[in-house]
């Protein structure tokens, strides 16, 4: 037969192996919830900005219909390497049509423009920005589909981008920007 | 009968709230430091490869120019308006073959905070200089590294590669 102390010494002991055990879980489930808590939290977004002008030909007397796209797709992390960071990529396509100034289509004889370039840029912060934002603009080069570059045309598209607290919005097209960039 | 006291009392408010506004304003447009600043750098890219590997190697000197207009509010938050003038000449380093390229572009940041950076990629147009050699003219991709600190703008050309989509 135990006697009461010899039964508050067993008591006492499990108690400290509970207490011991629950220390060593809960300090593991810190660690597990600390790690991450810092590791790189990453998100995407993707956008399609439809690009349909009738624009001056700086190459000619002339009008081009341009009808294109440009997708942006976006991706903030934060925790990472820097505080927070922001990239964007820009993939454009389209073509050009000779046109009448009000859009009307014509035929010259010569093939249409076409258009496809990459692009991209970058963003780093001590921290994640209330408020950010670029205007920045997206060279394209429409060059006939013949490749004569004779009236090759250098097209700029000027995007608006914003972002509140690290999240983007829509993109804005501001205008476009034309000039010859005839080669050879 | 005595007179309500509320309109005259409304009113005063009313102009003292304008006042203060006004005065706000004031305050905030003193402290809103404008700033402006050209920057010229001369840039040499050795030897960038083109997009074909019969084609040569190309070394490219530039003189970039940077007219960069700042605005720093007192809460930090800033506004950048540059507009980049690029110019730039390439030499086969074989033959000797001549390109040109120039262009302008303006671009604008705005953040709530005055320290960042904004890499970004620019595309050129190198033209063949000799009108006798047709479709020798390439793109370039630039990269360029726009570096604030505490309000101060810097601007580094990082790489030219040759754009080969």
């Amino acid at each position: 037969m135990e006697t009461p102390t010899a039964q508050n010494n067993g008591r006492g002991a499990r108690f400290l192996r509970t207490a011991l055990v629950l220390l060593i879980v809960a300090f593991g489930l810190s660690r597990h919830v600390q790690a991450q808590l810092i590791s790189p939290i990453t998100l995407n977004y993707s956008f399609s900005v439809p690009v349909a002008k009738v624009v001056p030909n700086a190459c000619t007397s002339g009008f081009v219909l341009i009808d294109g796209t440009i997708s942006l797709n976006i991706r903030t992390i934060e925790g990472g390497q820097v505080p927070f960071s922001l990239t964007v990529t820009y993939a454009s396509t389209g073509n050009g049509q000779d046109a009448l100034a009000d859009g009307t289509l014509i035929l010259n004889g010569k093939l249409n423009y076409v258009y496809s370039s990459q692009t991209g840029s970058e963003a780093g912060f001590p921290e994640k920005p209330q408020d950010f934002g670029q205007t920045v603009g997206i060279r394209d080069y429409l060059v006939r589909s013949s490749g004569d570059k004779s009236d090759q045309l250098l097209v700029e598209t000027v995007l608006d981008l914003t972002f509140t607290n690290g999240v983007p919005s829509a993109p804005v097209l501001e205008k476009l920007n034309i000039s010859c960039s005839a080669g050879s | 009968m005595r007179r309500s006291p509320w309109p005259q009392s409304g009113l005063g408010i009313v102009v003292l709230a304008a006042a203060l506004l006004a005065l706000f304003q004031e305050q905030a447009r003193a402290q809103t430091v404008t700033k402006t600043e050209t920057t010229t750098t001369d840039v040499v890219f050795k030897n960038v490869t083109r997009c074909n590997a019969n084609q040569e190697a190309v070394d490219i000197y530039a003189r970039e120019k940077h007219y960069t207009q700042t605005q720093t509010s007192a809460s930090g938050a800033m506004k950048i308006a540059d507009s980049f003038n690029d110019q730039g000449t390439g030499t086969g380093q074989v033959s000797g073959a001549q390109y040109g390229y120039s262009f302008v572009s303006d671009n604008k940041f705005r953040s709530s905070t005055s320290t960042f950076y904004v890499r970004i990629q620019f595309r050129e147009h190198l033209i063949r200089l000799d009108s006798t050699v047709p479709g020798d003219d390439w793109y370039s991709l630039e990269t360029l590294l726009i570096n604030v600190t505490n309000g101060n703008t810097t601007f580094k050309a990082e790489t030219i590669q040759a754009d080969c989509r």
